[in-house]
């Protein structure tokens, strides 16, 4: 009889393709910031703009994908959807992390502060918040069922907060920038590049990071629950 | 006789005519400065954004390459596990097939 797959032996070749693509577009991209032209009021640390927006893009589609999974898990109970849940919820949360720290940068010297409690701001450090208790949640020991049921009740709550943290800088008022969004003003054409760019390379590293991390989610559940057979079955006294 | 409404409807007039003050007294900080003096000397405190721009980049950088140490942690710990799974799996089974 052949030895069933414990876990898949390699990554699938698409992913690997996809992750070579983006280490590939990286410079590019870093070019592309390079050669924009500096902004006419803010100087040369506007451009942290190309890679503060597309890492907030980022954001958004590890946290919808940690919805998506949460979703999935509270309905149908299966790892996998448990598995993209604590992907997108930790890749989401890595973005989010270069959001808060990027933007605060280029805040020092456009606004002459690090930090202030502008409604985008306080949004998005609140869903900073939500999602890094799901992921402190899932990272405390073996996760049970309770917890994996109230870490899918945190990702979809957190996602709920996205439409908000998107639509605050035109409900409130608030000093971040609406420069590409409805009331914005538009970019020069020549900055125009570097940012599609930008959201195509963090999109890309997005998707990789979330496959990769669903993939070793699935590979730690596939063996804790190999463990805990054998160790049911009096096959392993010491495995669990 | 006093109706039963009037004590929480009297509560909430105390609180309304004393809101007004209470904004004056939250506004009312305490910290703000009162007076500007002069540095001696040159005082330059503004960072240049050259070197804010390649500090965010390289966060960037260090926050992606440490999340990739971990995955990578990660499966080489997945890794170790199975293996040790499997050695168990094997001795035990070794030792079965002596009894038998």
């Amino acid at each position: 009889m052949a030895k069933p797959a414990l876990v898949p032996e390699r990554p699938p070749l698409v992913l690997l393709a996809l992750g070579a693509l983006t280490a590939l577009l990286f410079p590019v991209h870093l070019y592309l910031i390079a050669s924009a032209p500096i902004e006419q009021q803010m100087g040369v640390v506007q451009k942290i703009f190309y890679f503060h927006v597309p890492s907030a893009y980022a954001m958004y589609v590890g946290f919808t994908l940690a919805m998506i999974g949460s979703v999935g898990y509270l309905w149908k109970r299966e790892a996998r959807f448990d598995a993209l849940a604590v992907a997108g919820a930790e890749v989401g949360l890595l973005f989010c992390v270069i959001v808060l720290i990027t933007g605060p940068l280029w805040a020092r010297n456009a606004w002459g502060t690090f930090w202030t409690w502008d409604p985008r701001l306080t949004t998005t450090l609140l869903a900073a918040m939500i999602f890094a208790s799901f992921v402190a949640l899932r990272s405390i020991g073996a996760a049970g069922e309770a917890e994996k049921r109230f870490a899918s009740a945190l990702g979809i709550v957190g996602f709920f907060l996205l439409p908000v943290i998107h639509y605050s800088v035109q409900a409130w008022r608030g000093q971040h920038p609406t420069v590409i969004t409805g009331r914005g003003g538009g970019l020069h054409p020549d900055m125009v590049p570097p940012l599609l760019f930008g959201f195509l390379v963090f999109t890309l590293l997005s998707i990789v990071l979330v496959w990769a991390r669903a993939r070793a989610e699935m590979v730690r559940h596939r063996l804790a629950v190999i463990a805990e057979t054998a160790a049911s079955e009096g096959l392993t006294e010491d495995a669990s | 006789m006093t109706s039963p409404k009037a004590g929480p409807l009297a509560l909430l007039a105390t609180l309304s005519a004393s809101l007004p003050t209470a904004i004056v007294v939250a506004q009312d900080t305490g910290d703000r400065a009162t007076s500007f003096q002069a540095v001696s000397g040159s005082a330059h405190e503004d960072i240049p954004g050259g070197t804010l721009l390649v500090a965010a980049y390289a966060i960037v950088l260090c926050v992606l390459v440490v999340y990739l140490v971990y995955l990578t942690a990660m499966q080489q710990s997945a890794a170790r596990e199975l293996t040790r799974l499997e050695g168990v799996l094997a001795k035990k089974t070794d030792k079965s097939d002596k009894e038998k």
